[in-house]
């Protein structure tokens, strides 16, 4: 028998974002929504995939040399070329390449494998109020090895967080609820036409999957980031604010303000940024944000 | 010695460090004569001082000269003359006092002086007024240099309370004269060098100490954000939570203070070295990070410096002088190592000795035996072993690059056996020249200690442990040693004159700049990094160690990150870590550390939703982090 396996693409520990206190983050590779202002695009597909950090290359070739697929190349004048269309993620650069300037998005692990690096911070965890947080990507995508692992750290005493887009089929969220403490929800869009236009998937499952998690009793933080022009109409916001008043088990609501931090990262993945001419959003809009939703009683928090 | 006092000062006596006028210079020539004709001073530590400020206030100068005359007695022929020097050190004393008031334009402090120059002081003002002139009288009129205000939210609170009850004072006078001290420490001590102020901790009873003064003492460092004194906190299971919190928010400011002493830890670790249970919960550090039992103490600090890169490499080239006796295995290499620092350790126990023994027989500290206890009941010198607790404190610097670059020859040279020890080591001596891959793998793939790794940090605790070990048992004179992991700015000196190292630090590069990972080789976060620090026992370290933890602003701009910051300080604390300093940097900090990332390996900052090495981060998204810091900060 071969042991449950996930994909995913980082653990962050001192996660402080990511719910209470200190944190460890798991991040799980994959995500039904392909949203335009994604900042984490290592997130997005659901395999292996090879990232490419130029400014760290040290030119010592290896990667020409192990490569089966002639992926890399020298080109005459000495700069090099990566083929993404030959590369088969086999990873025989990235072993050789100590300088990491070629790394492999995406590793196999074992729940077992999973704890070892959970349990080390649980004096952390014990001394801040915190504990593990599933995120990605989206966690319930690979429902089967999120569920094992959220039992092991119930097990184990651990609190848990899941980080969701919500996109997800009501069993699944059904299947892991008696081991989730607190479930991070984002919220797009209320208008099903823009979140399809702008994440590439309707959002009825989305709304009706959060009513349904209000009604079972979980606590509940919304995560809505916030990204001028595309989702901050204040009369969205006010449809947004009266559908999440009507919400049972909502603790706070989190704006959170569009940043270009991930831009970079689309051209180490090889993909096009979708919006470069966005910017963030002044701290009045925010705040303007947050009225909205506060004068309907909700709990909100602008953050950064 | 010529006196400067300004108009507008509060707590006067500093001693003229301006041009001296020529009447002045006269005065000073005279001093410099005298001095001509005194013996040279054979070296060591007397500086680093922890005055007994208790004693001195319950009896002041006047009743201490009593002491003097009532054992002088009774003593024997050499005790004599030993009590003989301490009375005319005191006279001196009092005599300096009593000119600080005659140069005194301002009637009150004019009284105030008077008042302490024979007996003890009856009010706050008296109190913070005598202790700087005891400060001044050990620094300049004896070479203690370096004397500090110490635990002087306990030393002060007797008489800070009855002025309160009083109605002498208000808490708001009170911080302005902790911030005049303050200020006069800045003015008696240049650049580069580090003075301390430990609050909080423990009473002689065991119970905590925290008091109005202790807030006082720390907002007196946020409101002056001078250079001296730094102000530690001595954090106990027993502090209260508030004052924690106190702390943390004072540490958001990015003042840089308070760090945290583990209080429970040192105060067993004195105990282990013979230090009574009253005494032993009053400690100090004496500068920086090593500690010293405040007013019974004459212990040496950072005696010497050991390069423990250099003393490695030195290994490596014992190890590699003849190929045919190169160790074949990991235990033989490491035994060669641990012989290096045992030779390193005895000869600087002999040398340190040698000079101890020389001062003992020709010099002498009347007026710092009159504040060491028990200088004045035994009727012994500070040097000849009067006071109660006598002993040596070392530190070795660049622990983690021994750690990691053992790991490294482990896993070439003994596991892998890509490399001899010879050809390593000239690849070493080649500072990597042709072997960046190299250089890089050992940097990226192999294991190291700061990582929360359980392999790096066995190797680590058992390094830490032989050292501590090795300081214990290769002494040879009369003194203890007693090990410390601690670098003040040694890291950059003794780096710049070590050649590369096995764990792939280039040449001239710093060392370790603390007892937890190396710069650059931190990866997995503040609470990884903490787990390694504590994964060995730091009770024996009284010569001090430093955890470093540095946050950008913005990531503790909020509650969240706060908390997180008193967690992963608190964690710290409660797994046994000595000391914790948590440095919190803005834009200019991030600018610094783009041009110099080696140097900012471990600065973290708030990416968005994350957290990150600052480092890390390509060069747009610095950018970002830089703007968005100025941002928060506006």
């Amino acid at each position: 028998m071969t042991a449950l396996t996930a994909l995913i693409f980082d653990i962050k520990k001192f996660a402080i974002h990511d719910g209470p206190g200190i944190r460890t983050t798991v991040f799980f590779k994959g995500c039904p929504l392909a949203c335009s202002w994604c900042h984490n695009p290592e997130a997005i597909k659901p395999t292996r995939e090879l990232v490419l950090f130029e400014e760290k290359c040290i030119a010592c070739g290896e990667c020409f040399r192990v490569c089966p697929q002639q992926a890399h190349e020298r080109l005459a004048d000495g700069t090099r070329v990566y083929h993404r269309d030959r590369c088969v993620l086999c990873g025989a650069c990235t072993e050789v390449c100590y300088a990491e300037a070629l790394v492999m998005e995406g590793r196999e692990v074992t729940v077992a494998e999973l704890m070892v690096d959970l349990r080390k911070d649980i004096p952390f965890y014990q001394n801040s109020g915190g504990g593990v947080t599933l995120s990605g990507g989206e966690p319930t995508l690979q429902h089967e090895f999120a569920l094992a692992l959220l039992q092991q750290c119930k097990a184990e005493g651990l609190h848990t967080a899941v980080d969701t887009s919500g996109q997800t089929p009501w069993r699944v969220f059904e299947s892991l609820l008696p081991y989730i403490d607190l479930v991070l929800y984002d919220i797009k869009h209320i208008d099903g036409s823009s979140h399809q236009q702008h994440t590439g998937s309707d959002n009825g499952r989305i709304l009706e999957n959060l009513q349904r998690l209000g009604d079972s009793g979980t606590p509940i933080e919304i995560r809505m980031p916030v990204i001028p022009t595309i989702n901050d109409d204040p009369e969205e916001i006010e449809g947004t604010a009266r559908f999440l008043a009507g919400i049972n088990g909502i603790t706070k609501v989190e704006v959170l303000p569009y940043h270009k931090l991930g831009a970079s990262k689309y051209a180490r993945l090889g993909r096009e940024y979708q919006l470069p001419e966005a910017q963030p959003p002044d701290p009045a809009t925010m705040e303007s944000i947050a009225g909205i939703l506060r004068a309907h009683g909700l709990n909100v928090h602008v953050g950064s | 010695m010529p006196l400067d006092i300004g108009p507008e000062e509060r707590i006067v006596g500093r001693p003229l460090l301006r041009l001296p006028t020529p009447s002045e210079a006269r005065q000073i020539d005279a001093v410099h004569d005298t001095n001509e004709s005194i013996p040279p001073f054979p070296g060591g530590d007397a500086g680093h001082f922890q005055p007994d400020f208790d004693k001195l206030f319950e009896l002041g100068i006047g009743g201490l000269r009593r002491e003097i005359e009532s054992r002088r007695q009774h003593a024997s022929a050499e005790q004599e003359t030993f009590y003989q020097a301490c009375g005319i050190a005191m006279a001196g004393f009092s005599r300096f006092v009593l000119r600080v008031a005659d140069d005194c334009d301002d009637i009150e402090l004019a009284r105030a002086c008077r008042q302490v120059a024979t007996e003890p002081p009856a009010t706050f003002h008296e109190g913070v007024q005598l202790m700087f002139l005891t400060i001044v009288a050990l620094w300049f009129g004896e070479d203690h240099a370096l004397t500090t205000p110490g635990r002087m939210d306990q030393t002060l609170r007797r008489l800070y309370e009855q002025d309160l009850v009083a109605g002498r004072t208000t808490p708001e006078e009170a911080l302005e004269l902790i911030c005049c001290l303050y200020i006069q420490c800045n003015n008696i001590l240049g650049p580069g060098s580090a003075l301390s102020v430990l609050v909080g901790g423990r009473d002689r009873h065991g119970n905590d100490a925290t008091c109005d003064l202790t807030y006082l003492c720390l907002a007196a460092r946020q409101a002056t954000r001078l250079v001296y004194p730094t102000v530690a906190l001595a954090w106990h299971e027993g502090t209260p939570p508030e004052l924690t919190d106190y702390a943390c928010r004072m540490l958001r400011t990015g003042v840089g203070d308070p760090a945290f002493f583990n209080d429970e830890l040192i105060v067993s670790g004195l105990r282990d070295h013979g230090v009574s249970v009253a005494d032993s919960y009053d400690y100090m550090n004496s500068t920086c990070v090593e500690i010293k039992v405040v007013g019974s103490s004459h212990i040496w600090v950072t005696a010497p410096y050991f390069n423990c890169a250099q003393l490695m490499l030195d290994a490596l080239d014992r190890a590699t002088d003849d190929e045919v006796s190169a160790p074949a295995t990991l235990e033989g290499f490491e035994q060669i190592v641990r012989d290096q620092f045992a030779t390193a350790v005895r000869d600087a126990a002999q040398r340190l000795d040698a000079i101890w023994e020389a001062r003992a027989q020709t010099g002498c500290f009347p007026l710092g035996s009159c504040l060491i206890d028990d200088c004045l009941e035994r009727g012994l010198d500070f040097d000849r072993g009067g006071a109660r607790y006598n002993w040596v404190e070392n530190s070795f610097v660049g622990l983690a690059n021994l750690v990691d670059g053992m790991i490294a020859i482990e896993h070439l040279i003994y596991d892998t056996g890509e490399l001899s020890l010879g050809e390593f080591r000239q690849i070493l001596q080649r500072d990597f020249a042709d072997a960046e891959p190299l250089r890089q793998r050992i940097l990226n793939r192999l294991p190291s200690y700061g990582n929360g790794d359980e392999g790096a940090d066995a190797t680590a605790a058992k390094w830490a442990g032989a050292l501590i070990d090795i300081t214990a048992r290769h002494t040879v004179g009369p003194h203890a040693y007693v090990p410390g992991f601690f670098c003040w700015v040694m890291h950059g000196h003794l780096g710049a004159d070590t050649g590369a190292t096995p764990d792939g630090r280039r040449a001239g590069m710093a060392l370790a700049d603390g007892a937890g990972a190396a710069q650059g080789r931190e990866r997995r976060g503040p609470t990884a990094s903490v787990l390694s620090t504590t994964r060995w026992s730091h009770r024996a370290a009284l010569g001090g160690l430093v955890h470093n933890v540095r946050f950008s602003k913005a990531l503790l701009d909020n509650d969240a990150g706060l908390q997180a910051m008193r967690g992963v300080i608190e964690t710290y604390l409660r797994r046994g870590g000595f000391e914790i300093q948590v440095n919190v940097v803005g834009a200019d900090t991030l600018r610094a550390a783009q041009a110099d990332p080696e140097a900012y390996a471990d600065l973290l900052v708030r990416v968005a939703g994350y957290s990150d090495y600052f480092v890390h981060l390509d060069a747009n998204l610095q950018a970002e982090v830089i703007a968005r810091t100025e941002h928060t900060a506006a």
